[in-house]
Parts: C-alpha cells; sequence; structure tokens
C-alpha cells in the first residue's frame, strides 16, 4: 500500500509553481492544511449543541473504549450489553442495541445495517491514541450528517499523519485480563504522509458473564497532497474481534465464540478550486463477515419430547457496504457560505438466520443535502438546510432544518434550533423472518418450532419534530465556557418492537397422528408510539490549562409515552431523569497529571429488551499520569482506576462491570 | 509554435542587448530573477515610486539572462535572489541595491562590498513579529521558536526582543527532520505563539502540516511571514508585498541617485498584515481587522504607513 502510495504521489511534488531562489520561501505557496473541514467549528457559531471531547481530555479520560467517553457529555447514557458490547445513547428510547444515534469516524458511518443494528463500537479500528477530537453534536442534524442523525451524533476525528510519532508503542495490563497493546507507526516524506496502527484491546468483560473479548485492530491513514490546493487522503482499517457471547443459564442462548470481521477502504480526494470553492469527493467499500453459530438440543417446549430433536441456529452474516459522496461548499464564513451535496449508499446484508427467503436484501439509500449559512449581520447566524432521503425500502423524506445564533455580545450566544428528521426502518426490523427449524430422523422435513421474528412489510421511518433553545458564554478572560440547551424532542411514528403469541404445530407423525402445539411469541416492528422528550442540560467548563481543567455538567430530561402506548413504562423509564459528571484534571508538574471523573446517573432501564430496571448508580474513575523526555524521546506511564465504588450493573441487573485498575505505559519516538 | 516561442526570445534578447549597450548615463538597471510574478510586481512599483520622486530618471528592466556591460548605469536593482547572486558575481559595477532577497541568501553571497551594496530584505525585524503578537493576541504570555541550522541568529533576536515585551520564550533546536514532532510538542505544551522563521530546515512545504496541526491541537496561534501561511492555517501573516519592497527600493535608489552614500540592509518598512479569522475562532481568539493591527504597529514603530 504504502509502495503504491509513493508511486501516486511521485509526480505531485509540492511547489512546482515556486519562483526559483530562496524568495520561494517568502512568496510560493503552502498546503492548506487547516482547512475548513479540519477546523472545530466555533461553538458560538455551530447550529445546534455541540462537546468536544479533545485528546488531552480523552487521554486524561482513562477509558479504553471509544463509548466509555460519552458519559462525560451531558445526556449522554452509557452502558454495557457485554464485554464487547458498550451500548451508548441520547436522551433513551434505546435497547440492546441503540440506534437512534450516529457515529461517525472520519465521515464513515459506524452504524451497522445488522441484526438491530446500532453502532458497531468494538469494530472501530481506530486506537485511542489516534483519535484527534469527538465532537458530539447534541441534537438532530441529519441536513449535516446524514441518515440516522436522529436524536444525537458523535463525530470522530482521527489523527493526521503529519501529527504522528515515527513510532510509538503502548501497553496497558490490569485486573480482568486487561492486556491492551498499540504499535504505531508514522511516515513522513515530501509526497505523502501516512501512519499505520496495530491495536489489540483484551479483557475477560462483564462479571458473571462468559464475554471475554479479544479484538485486533490495523488502521491505516495516508494524505498525499497533490499540489498546494488538491489533495487526496486515504483510509483503511481491519478489525477482528473473538467474543465471548451468551448466558450461562440459558437454553437458548449458549455460551460460545463469535467472530466478527471487518475490512474497509475509503478515499477522499479534496479539492481547494479557489478560496470560497471548495470539493469533496468520497469513496467507500467496506466488508463484514460475523461468524456465530451453534446447535440446541430440545430448547424450551420441545424438552418434553422423548427423543432428541436438534435446532440449527446460523447467525452468521456477510455486509458489503459501497458508499460514494460529493460535497461542496461555496462562498466564505464572513457572508454567506453553501454547502449542498450528494450521498449514495448502497448495503448488502445476507443472513438467512435474520432474513429468512429474503436474504440477501439489498438496501440502498440516496441522499440530497444542502444547507446555506448567512451572516446576516455581524452578530446574527442563520442556517438554513434540508436534506432529501430515497431509500429503496421505504418512503422518501424530506428532513428540514432551521437554527439561528444571536450573538448577544462579544462572549455571548443565544441560539433556537427547530426541525425534523428521519430515521428509516432498518434491514431487520423491515424484513426480519427469524426461524428455527426442528430436525430429527423422526421428523419428516425440518419442523418449524420459533419464529423470533417477522417481517414488517409496512414499516416507515420514524420522525423527530425537535425545538431547542441554547445559550453559549464563552469567557476567554475567565478561561471558562457554560453551555446551556433546553429542548423537547418529539418522536412519531416510533418503530417499536411489539410481541404477538400464537401457536404453531409440529408434526411428528411416528409420535403422534395430530401435530403438537407449540406456543410461540413472535416479535415484529411497527410505528405507533409518539414519546415526547423534554429537558435541559448544562456544562460549564473552566480551563486554565490544555492538562488542568474542571468540566461539570447535568442533565435532567422527562420522556412522556403517548396515549396508548403499551409500553409507556418503559419508554419513560429508558432514560435517567437526571445525570451529572465531574471532569476534572489537574496538571501537577514535574510532568505529574491527576485527572477524576465521576458520574451520577438516576435510576432507568434501557427499553424494549431484556435489561431490567437499574438503581440509582455512582461511578469515580482516577488517573495519575507521569510524563517524561528519554532522550528525544517521550514516554508517559499512568495507572487508572475505573468504577472505585466497586462492581455496578449497566444494563442488567446483576451483570455487572467490575472495578478495573489497570497501569499503561507509552513510548513516542 | 515551440520554434516560433524561441525565435522570439532570440530576438526579444538581442534588441534588450542592444539597448542595454546604448544605455546613458544616469540610467537605473533593474535586473530581476524571472519575468512575472512577484519580479514584475516589484518592478513596477519601482518603476512607478521612482517616477514619483523623481520624474525624469529613466528605468532599464532587464532579465538576469542578458547582463551586458554594467559601467554606464548609475545604480544596479536586482529583484530576487538569482539576479542577486548573478550581478554580485560581477566585478565592475556601479553600486547596487539587492532587493527581494531573504537575508539568509544575502548574507551568503559573495562579491558584496559595504557602501557598493545595500538590501531591502523580505525578512521583518523580529520586533515587529514580537510587537504583532502582543497587539494582535493580547492574552498570549508565551512565545514559542524553532531554531534550526539557518536561524539561530534570527531567532535569537525574536528571543531577546519577547523577553524584553516580558514575553515568557519557549526554545527549541531543530538539527534534523525528525525532530520536528518531539521540539513542537515541548516548546507547544502550554499554548503560545509560534512564530514560523524563514528557516527552511524547519519550515518547509512538508514540515508544515505538522507544525500547523500541533499548534492547532495546541491552540497555538502561529505568525507566519506570508500570506500562504495564513492560507495554509496561520493565524497571523506579517510580510511585505512585492510592490511594497519595490516602493522601499525605490525610495532607497531615490536618496542613492541623490548622492547619499548606500545604508546598511534594511528590513521591510511598509508590511502587511493578515488574519486568518475562522481558525483564530476555532482555538477561541477573537482578532482585530488586519488594517487596525496594522495601524497599532506602525504607531508603535513611529512610522506612517
Amino acid at each position: 500500500m504504502l509502495a503504491l502510495l509513493a508511486l501516486l504521489a511521485a509526480n505531485t511534488a509540492l511547489g512546482d509553481s515556486l519562483p526559483p531562489g530562496n524568495e520561494a520561501t517568502f512568496l510560493g505557496e503552502l498546503p492548506v492544511v487547516l482547512t475548513a473541514a479540519r477546523l472545530v467549528q466555533a461553538q458560538r457559531d455551530a447550529p445546534g449543541a455541540v462537546t468536544v471531547l479533545d485528546r488531552e481530555m480523552i487521554s486524561a479520560s482513562g477509558v479504553r473504549d471509544l463509548a466509555e467517553l460519552l458519559r462525560l457529555v451531558p445526556g449522554f447514557q452509557v452502558g454495557q450489553l457485554s464485554g464487547a458490547w458498550p451500548l451508548a445513547t441520547y436522551h433513551g428510547l434505546a435497547d440492546q442495541a441503540p440506534r437512534r444515534m450516529l457515529v461517525l469516524v472520519d465521515g464513515r458511518s459506524a452504524y451497522s445495517p445488522y441484526f438491530l443494528s446500532g453502532i458497531e463500537w468494538e469494530q472501530i479500528p481506530l486506537d485511542l491514541a489516534d483519535v484527534e477530537r469527538v465532537e458530539v453534536f447534541r441534537g438532530s442534524n441529519a441536513v449535516a450528517y446524514g441518515a440516522n442523525a436522529f436524536l444525537g451524533v458523535v463525530n470522530i476525528i482521527s489523527r493526521h499523519p503529519a501529527d504522528a510519532p515515527r513510532l510509538r508503542f503502548r501497553v496497558t495490563e490490569g485486573n480482568d485480563g486487561i492486556t491492551d497493546r498499540t504499535l504505531g507507526t508514522a511516515i513522513q516524506t515530501p509526497d505523502f504522509t501516512a501512519r499505520l496502527t496495530l491495536s489489540r484491546r483484551q479483557d475477560e468483560g462483564l462479571l458473571a458473564l462468559p464475554d471475554s473479548r479479544r479484538s485486533d485492530h490495523v488502521d491505516f491513514r495516508a494524505e498525499l497532497p497533490l499540489g498546494a490546493r488538491n489533495g487526496l487522503e486515504v483510509f483503511a482499517g481491519l478489525s477482528r474481534s473473538r467474543v465471548g457471547v451468551g448466558e450461562p443459564n440459558s437454553e437458548t442462548d449458549l455460551t460460545r465464540q463469535r467472530r466478527i470481521d471487518l475490512g474497509f477502504g475509503q478515499i477522499r480526494w479534496r479539492q481547494e478550486v479557489d478560496d470560497d470553492n471548495h470539493i469533496v469527493l468520497s469513496l467507500l467499500h467496506q466488508e463484514e463477515e460475523g461468524r456465530d453459530r451453534y446447535a440446541l438440543i430440545n430448547p424450551g417446549d420441545l424438552a418434553t419430547l422423548p427423543f432428541p430433536v436438534r435446532v440449527d441456529v446460523n447467525y452468521d452474516s456477510a455486509i458489503s457496504r459501497n458508499e460514494v459522496e460529493f460535497e461542496q461548499t461555496i462562498g466564505g464564513p464572513q457572508a454567506w457560505r453553501l454547502n449542498w451535496g450528494l450521498n449514495y449508499r448502497e448495503d448488502r446484508l445476507r443472513s438467512r438466520q435474520l432474513l429468512g427467503a429474503r436474504s440477501p436484501f439489498t438496501s440502498r439509500y440516496l441522499r440530497l443535502f444542502a444547507n446555506g449559512e448567512w451572516r446576516v449581520a455581524p452578530d446574527w447566524l442563520i442556517n438554513l438546510g434540508a436534506s432529501l432521503e430515497d431509500p429503496n425500502f421505504a418512503k422518501r423524506k424530506l428532513a428540514p432544518r432551521l437554527s439561528a445564533n444571536y450573538h448577544m455580545t462579544e462572549s455571548q450566544t443565544l441560539r433556537i434550533a427547530l426541525g425534523q428528521a428521519y430515521r428509516f426502518p432498518t434491514p431487520f426490523e423491515k424484513q426480519a423472518d427469524m426461524r428455527f427449524f426442528a430436525e430429527s430422523p423422526l421428523i419428516a422435513a425440518p419442523g418449524l418450532v420459533a419464529q423470533t421474528y417477522r417481517s414488517a412489510p409496512d414499516l416507515q421511518a420514524e420522525r423527530v419534530s425537535f425545538q431547542e433553545l441554547g445559550y453559549l458564554a464563552e469567557l476567554p478572560r475567565w478561561r471558562s465556557t457554560l453551555d446551556v440547551r433546553v429542548f423537547r424532542e418529539r418522536v412519531s411514528a416510533m418503530i417499536e418492537r411489539r410481541v404477538e403469541n400464537h401457536t404453531l404445530y409440529l408434526s411428528i407423525p411416528s409420535l403422534s397422528p395430530f401435530p403438537i402445539p407449540i406456543p410461540a411469541q413472535t416479535a415484529y416492528f411497527d410505528n405507533s408510539v409518539s414519546p415526547t422528550i423534554y429537558g435541559f442540560e448544562a456544562v460549564a467548563t473552566y480551563r486554565p490549562g490544555l492538562r488542568t481543567w474542571i468540566q461539570i455538567g447535568h442533565s435532567q430530561l422527562r420522556i412522556n409515552a403517548s396515549d396508548g402506548d403499551p409500553k409507556a413504562e418503559e419508554n419513560e423509564r429508558s432514560a435517567p431523569r437526571h445525570s451529572s459528571f465531574i471532569f476534572g484534571a489537574w496538571e501537577l508538574g514535574h510532568g505529574l497529571q491527576a485527572s477524576a471523573a465521576y458520574t451520577h446517573t438516576s435510576a432507568f432501564g434501557w427499553s424494549s429488551g431484556p435489561g431490567g430496571r437499574l438503581d440509582d448508580s455512582h461511578r469515580t474513575d482516577l488517573r495519575l499520569a507521569y510524563r517524561f523526555a528519554l532522550g528525544p524521546n517521550l514516554a508517559t506511564a499512568a495507572v487508572t482506576a475505573q468504577s472505585l465504588e466497586g462492581p455496578y450493573s449497566t444494563f442488567r441487573p446483576g451483570q455487572e462491570s467490575n472495578r478495573r485498575i489497570f497501569a499503561t505505559f507509552g513510548f513516542e519516538f | 509554435m515551440t520554434t516560433l516561442l524561441r525565435l522570439f526570445t532570440l530576438l526579444a534578447t538581442a534588441l534588450a542587448s542592444a539597448w542595454g549597450a546604448t544605455a546613458a548615463h544616469g540610467e537605473v538597471l533593474v535586473v530581476v530573477s524571472e519575468s512575472g510574478g512577484a519580479y514584475d510586481e516589484a518592478a513596477e512599483a519601482f518603476r512607478a515610486e521612482l517616477q514619483r520622486l523623481a520624474p525624469r530618471q529613466t528605468v532599464v528592466v532587464n532579465p538576469v539572462g542578458n547582463l551586458g556591460s554594467m559601467a554606464e548605469y548609475q545604480l544596479i536593482v536586482t529583484l530576487g535572489s538569482q539576479a542577486a547572486r548573478s550581478v554580485a558575481a560581477m566585478g565592475q559595477r556601479p553600486p547596487t541595491i539587492h532587493s527581494l532577497v531573504p537575508k539568509a541568501t544575502y548574507d551568503r553571497m559573495a562579491g558584496l562590498k559595504d557602501g557598493r551594496d545595500t538590501a531591502v530584505l523580505l525578512d521583518q525585524p523580529a520586533t515587529r513579529q514580537i510587537d504583532l503578537i502582543r497587539v494582535a493576541l493580547p492574552g498570549f504570555g508565551r512565545i514559542a521558536l524553532l531554531e534550526g541550522g539557518e536561524s539561530r541568529e534570527l531567532v535569537g533576536q525574536l528571543a531577546e526582543a519577547a523577553r524584553e515585551r516580558k514575553f515568557a520564550v519557549q526554545r527549541e533546536v531543530v538539527m534534523r527532520d525528525n525532530d520536528i514532532f518531539t521540539a513542537l510538542q515541548r516548546v507547544l505544551s502550554d499554548p503560545a505563539a509560534l512564530i514560523a522563521t524563514p528557516d527552511t530546515t524547519v519550515f518547509n512545504g512538508y514540515s508544515i502540516q505538522n507544525i500547523m496541526l500541533t499548534a492547532y491541537r495546541q491552540r497555538s496561534p502561529v505568525l507566519g511571514f506570508s500570506a500562504s501561511y495564513v492560507r495554509a492555517g496561520a493565524v497571523l501573516g506579517l510580510y511585505s508585498t512585492p510592490a511594497q519592497i519595490g516602493r522601499q527600493t525605490a525610495e532607497l535608489a531615490r536618496a542613492a541617485l541623490g548622492g547619499q552614500p548606500l545604508p546598511p540592509p534594511q528590513n521591510p518598512r511598509y508590511f502587511e498584515i493578515s488574519t486568518n479569522p475562522q481558525v483564530a475562532r476555532s482555538i477561541g481568539i477573537f482578532l482585530e481587522e488586519p488594517a487596525q493591527i496594522r495601524a497599532s504597529i506602525a504607531r508603535l514603530e513611529g512610522v506612517a504607513q
């Protein structure tokens, strides 16, 4: 790959247009490094509430998984279904596969089309140290982020290869079998820069569950400048996970190993046509394969049969994704700016178990988006945009969005935003056909013994209509910011899981002339209820230095179920009514930094799934890090303690995350 | 087509030579490193300004490839390093102003004589750079400097000017390309204004990516020495346009033609400030308009622009 890049870059040396002689240094062109797309949008001009977690915050938080970071963003709830299955959502209404929030990694959606969908956190091959920053957009924004940016968006931006050390390694060891390894390298030549990181995350997962995980990742990113105003970005990644799944005492969900392999390649071509006209074209291909098969002998109601029958369970899956996007930004930030583009995505999902005869299913999705930003006066900024989404599996929808930012003073901004966004049914929600057959020499043909999910042909997109009021105070003199958001989000035609009871008949002529009745429960999805979420969030930050800060966040929210919602209570309790966090770091001098994160979450329960009600919980994490120079190299030694209060449940009562203590040593050449 | 073009160039050169050879005493010869772009802009500004100051003065502009005898000219002006080197190499010649050259080039040129040669350099004075940071970034008490093989003296001057103005100075030596990463981590461990210098061993077309990205992440504004720097991501740019250099060169030429001795090499008198408000805002810095900043600095220097 590197050789290919070198070849590609061979004829594209910078500075072809430089005048001869040394004055070229003064008069020549330079590549545009900090393009608008690379900048953190100034929060005062953002069309919604944005929380940015930068690299210093990520390392001080001590987290080993990206999803855990979201505990430090108001309005988020984070849990762990099992060792390799983190859960995170914004504003509740989520089951064991939260899917009303979008995660993007360098523009690539981590939203899986498989099974219940949601975010495949474990399959994101990015090492935490290669995360430049995480920008969390709290609220809907289909206009800017596209499909599934329903209640919130987590936008992960990776580190530019020119900003990575030539060689680094990191080792983490701790209790619960924590064994993490990272080896990274970066190369910088006049023609291209690239970085390559190999990493492994390994631990034993939750207590009382056989859910150990081992995930190996390869992550690659290269930048090839093709002149001063033109460039190519290449991203590629591989992820291989071996995770323990199943429940120790379950009759049907046996404990076993699941293997998930994912690989992707993405190319992004950028051109700055001039200072006020930028275009980006990107292409993505991704493949994912899951291996998870096992067999059950006389499960459930078949236990009474006098002879053995075998039920094969085959969750093997194969997914391939192709995506192409074109985007153009015209105009400058001073007066007006138009951003528009087209996105086409095709997901092909193969899984006989989930989709039955409908496998393989190909979903196609086309999106046209445009957003205009007008600085109508120096202190007023208006954003008006819309996204037209046209999938092949549901009716097309137009999602508009309007926001106005009023800079009351140099340091204070009021923001009002309203609009709509849609979430289209996932392939499984719409096309599910999950049947299990019993086989035995005594049965003539495999007999249907369970259908856990059926399709919902009429299922349509669910909609959220939102209104928000934001207040932002940025006080550079006091090194402080205060960000407040008051919101109301009404979800209508929400896609929700329903269960119907019926009876299946298994015919065993040798046993009985009559078919044997088997009581069955089949789940399906429908659009019926319309809950409303409202509340407020506030975050105050005091950050006197890059490595010293204190941040306090609080979120208060209510979910009101609509009339006739059969799961009213479950939905209303699907998010904690209040949650708070305090996150601080202190630079102690001599390279020492201490940091602490405390979160409090009031009682809630993940909805629509087997999760139960979780009690009020507290969690405190501490980290002490020492950075020192070894010759011209930098080294870091750190000790992190997570959940000092002891084990606690984050998804199902009784399945607890342990208190963890681990040490990390890192070295950068 | 190519042949035609060659023929035309040949003819043009022959004509220019003939004209050069018959130059009258008292003319100013401007030697440009190449035609077009910055050189033409400077030459044009030089000619216009000299015409304004001394309406009867004639100016001849020649490309560097066509240097005949120079003895008959009263004053030579070179624009660009290549022209400067070529002219300096000639033994017998009138007083010469080497303009539009970096200090590093001028300092290394052979064949220069005090009193006969001087320069209008592209390099901004250290004090002006520090004043700019003081004026434009009032909250920044720290200045970060990367010293390379070609910039020890300049970095020393910057550090001294910074300390005189009560700045804390973070300074690291970069001897190899590979040191830049670590050196940056060190000088920017706390937010500081990073001053880019025209030392290509440190600041060049590809280290710029690393420098801009690291500075940005560390919320440290970069002060660049060209408009390109600002486009690339520097929060502030301090530079002189070729026209401004041409104008200053004309003023110097006027004095020399009036019989005054040539002064030592000069830094630019006229300068531009440009800003990148997008990057600035993104790291929490509010900037005044470039014109206001420039006026403040001019006031500090006691010079009317």
